[in-house]
């Protein structure tokens, strides 16, 4: 073999480990988006790590300890969100946030993190843009 | 601000981009035509054309900062960026903040870069007019995207009498410096793109494309690596999460053109010596500039969220069309040339350097895919299956970790290496000490507690690398050495004034190995969250901390929570630290400021993310093992760049002594020189 068709063979091979790698890794690691209405049907496995995105109610937020929870809503449904972790400096009522997390049995969904999507992030005015 | 003062700078301003864009054309035009008819005069035109399309995109620039700095809220975009109680020099960052200012600041570092390049080099070297047209119609694009696009100049009305001011996460010393690097090294890589489609218009199937740039390829590499390792220490030490890198996409997508320009700055060298590899590099120069120019539209369109993109604008339209010119364009144009781009030799061997380089462009381009990949299979997903999904860190970490290290591996093996066909023997006789001081790295951190597999195959990969790195310089200063019992020091200082290229990149992978040994410590990572009342503490590691007090505190600007907290081990005192949560009165909007201790081994990172009436604080607290390595490979690397950029361009000497150093593989002395 000469080494030109060697490195093919081991060009293939490497290609080959890292399209697997690639495949194993994003059947583990991505989260599905669902609405607070499609979790607030009922219809979600409750082990399921999904990530529910929606617009923090207004006088919901309540902080306990270290634990925040507050409701999303995406103006059809509303859901409880509890969580630990630390709320990004841009959450607070009315922002567009998505938590990543599973529903509990208690109809509470427990959040491991919570990020903020705020649409005037770098537009100091709020309200400008949408 | 008086009436006329209104009409003033935004007249002005629009007048001094349309004229940009019609002298870009101009150039454009010109520039191609000079290609059509070999013609000196109308390459003169155009090269001047460009420097004076430079000096316009200039003065725009410095109107806008001038309108920032005196708050002259006639502007929109200054209304919207600043405010009175500004601090002047955050007034001079708001030029690159929002997105009007930031698409004019790109222009200008495109447009400067493109000056240096062509500017200043004879017409009569015959890549200058295409690359002229080239580098003129990238210009003309995006002075056509600030005049029918993101017009930085458009009049507020009615005038407030306030302006928005910048948002608070911006107000930090890496920000004002970090997108400037960022940009300057994503726009620099139009110099080595437009040589290239000009060295494909033109037919050549020399290496002139990129020796002649390769010095403004590697300043862009420089200050691209310098703006993401900047970014990940903005990130670190103001968002407050404990991390550095998170692989949001707009991270991501400055992380693309710095893989594929660094697979090209290490592919360029096969073809210089080899005359391999020709059509792949015109290839990787083209996907970097494409990936630049992606990350653009990435943070721009819309199309995705996060803490680094601009609010959503109807400029990504512009994008897309653009990016599909230069990819369909410039790949149908190398198609075009393909048969003129055949290999002059074949690889001779596995263990060769050309093998080396081959296996390492392979695994850049490994992570770059998977990084592509990862950041666009949720939008491909949305778009065709019309359900959202979340593509997190765990899926890059585990597919880029292993990657990465193997990358790692070459940085080690891939110098000792020869070209073409090395002797075996002699590459075990190299491999010897780095691989003992590995293993010997393995059983001390064993002996010393450490359990992680990964961490102790990282760190121990992290030594090989150092010590061969390390012998490489050895070797250079042992064939060099003079006489005298400093002998050796005079001879490492010979030849690496020699070799600053290839010096200089050892340097380089000495600091890659820092950082990779900064990012190992993540391992033993650990974490803390709880409540405390004033005199409670907590343990987290080998550190006691107790919050001792309080302090509220109210400015002009914010009201300040302050926590103090001391922090013990071994039962001594050894720092206060003082995290804040600062809540901006006049963008409502609250900030943390971390408390930080960072030590060579380990940062205690302290967030508070609440404080209550009673006083009692939320406290969010990391230990992070080892990442001030990471900071200190970003400045050995930087050194590393600024000794490559110092030596000369090569002369033929120079690359004949590279050769005598590696007295392994003598080359045949026709082959020595490919310039």
């Amino acid at each position: 073999m000469t080494p030109r068709k060697r490195f093919i063979v081991a060009a293939v091979v490497v290609v080959s480990a890292i399209g697997g790698l690639i495949a194993w890794a994003l059947t583990g690691s991505t989260a599905y988006y669902l609405t607070p209405a499609e979790l607030a049907s009922g219809s979600v496995d409750p082990q399921a790590r999904v990530r529910v995105a929606g617009k923090v109610v207004d006088g919901s937020i309540l902080k306990e300890g270290p634990t925040t929870s507050f409701a999303v809503t995406d103006s059809k449904a509303q859901i409880t969100v509890s969580t630990r972790d630390v709320l990004p400096d841009t959450f607070g009522a009315g922002v567009e946030v998505v938590a990543e997390g599973a529903m509990g049995t208690d109809g509470i969904f427990s959040a491991s993190t919570v990020l903020a999507k705020c649409p005037s992030k770098f537009k100091a005015k709020a309200g400008e843009i949408r | 601000m008086s009436q006329s003062s209104l009409i003033d700078s935004s007249l002005t301003g629009h007048l001094i981009l349309w004229s940009a864009l019609g002298l870009s054309i101009l150039s454009c035009g010109t520039g191609l035509l000079a290609v059509r008819r070999r013609g000196l005069q109308l390459a003169e035109m155009a090269k001047r054309g460009l420097v004076a399309t430079t000096v316009l995109i200039l003065s725009a620039n410095l109107l806008l900062l001038a309108a920032l700095i005196s708050r002259d809220f006639s502007l929109f975009y200054v209304a919207s960026y600043t405010s009175r109680s500004t601090p002047r020099v955050y007034a001079f960052s708001a030029l690159w903040a929002g997105m009007e200012g930031s698409l004019l600041f790109w222009t200008l570092t495109t447009s400067l870069f493109a000056a240096a390049a062509v500017g200043f080099r004879k017409i009569s070297s015959p890549l200058i007019p295409g690359a002229t047209a080239v580098l003129s119609a990238i210009l003309a694009f995006f002075l056509g995207l600030l005049v029918f696009g993101a017009d930085p100049f458009s009049i507020s009305s009615p005038i407030p009498q306030d302006g928005g001011g910048l948002n608070p996460l911006l107000q930090s010393p890496f920000m004002t410096i970090h997108p400037v690097m960022l940009y300057l090294g994503l726009t620099g890589f139009a110099v080595p793109f437009s040589f290239a489609i000009s060295s494909l218009i033109a037919g050549r199937q020399d290496v002139h494309w990129f020796t002649s740039t390769r010095r403004w390829t590697i300043l862009a590499w420089s200050l691209l690596t310098v703006g993401i390792l900047l970014g990940s220490a903005w990130a670190y030490s103001e968002l407050g999460w404990g991390g550095y890198w998170a692989w949001d996409p707009v991270e991501n997508a400055s992380l693309l053109p710095w893989l594929t320009a660094t697979a090209f700055l290490h592919s360029m060298m096969i073809q210089e010596r080899r005359g391999m590899l020709k059509v792949w590099n015109v290839g990787l120069i083209i996907g970097t500039y494409s990936l630049s120019i992606f990350g653009t539209f990435l943070t721009r369109s819309g199309l995705l969220s996060s803490v680094h993109t601009f609010s959503e604008s109807p400029v990504g339209k512009y994008f897309l069309p653009m990016l599909g010119l230069i990819l369909v364009g410039s790949f149908a144009l190398l198609g075009w040339r393909l048969d003129r781009l055949r290999s002059e030799r074949q690889l001779e061997s596995m263990l060769s350097r050309e093998a080396m380089f081959l296996f390492n462009n392979l695994l850049f381009i490994g992570i770059a895919f998977t990084v592509l990949w990862g950041t666009l299979y949720p939008i491909l997903v949305e778009a065709i299956e019309k359900t959202r999904i979340s593509v997190g860190p765990p899926f890059f970490n585990a597919v880029v970790t292993p990657i990465g290290l193997a990358l790692l591996g070459l940085t080690g093996i891939g110098p000792m290496v020869a070209w073409r066909k090395p002797s075996v023997t002699t590459l075990r006789r190299q491999l010897a000490l780095p691989l003992i001081a590995g293993t010997a790295t393995v059983l001390a951190l064993a002996a010393a507690g450490v359990r992680s597999a990964g961490a102790l195959f990282a760190m121990s990969l992290c030594s090989f690398v150092a010590v061969a790195t390390i012998a490489e310089f050895a070797q250079g200063a042992r064939a060099h050495r003079g006489p005298g019992p400093f002998g050796y020091i005079s001879g490492l200082r010979r030849v690496v004034g020699r070799n600053r290229r290839r010096y200089g990149g050892y340097v380089v992978h000495l600091g890659v190995v820092l950082i990779f040994l900064g990012l190992s410590g993540s391992a033993f990572k650990q974490t803390w969250t709880g409540e405390l009342k004033p005199g409670e503490s907590f343990e987290i590691g080998t550190f006691k901390v107790q919050y001792v007090s309080s302090n509220i505190r109210v400015t002009d600007e914010k009201m300040i929570n302050m926590a103090i907290m001391q922090v013990s081990e071994n039962s001594k005192v050894v720092k206060t630290l003082r995290p804040q949560r600062n809540f901006h009165l006049q963008q409502r909007q609250p900030q943390s400021e971390i408390g930080l201790m960072s030590t060579l081994s380990r940062d205690l990172y302290l967030v508070l993310t609440n404080m209550d009436r009673e006083r009692s604080v939320t406290i969010k607290a990391w230990v992070n093992p080892l990442v001030a390595w990471i900071w200190l490979g970003g400045v050995v690397m930087t050194l590393g760049m600024i000794v490559i950029i110092s030596g000369r361009p090569p002369r033929p000497q120079t690359l004949r002594a590279q050769d005598s150093v590696k007295a392994s593989a003598p080359l045949q002395p026709k082959e020595q020189v490919r310039v």
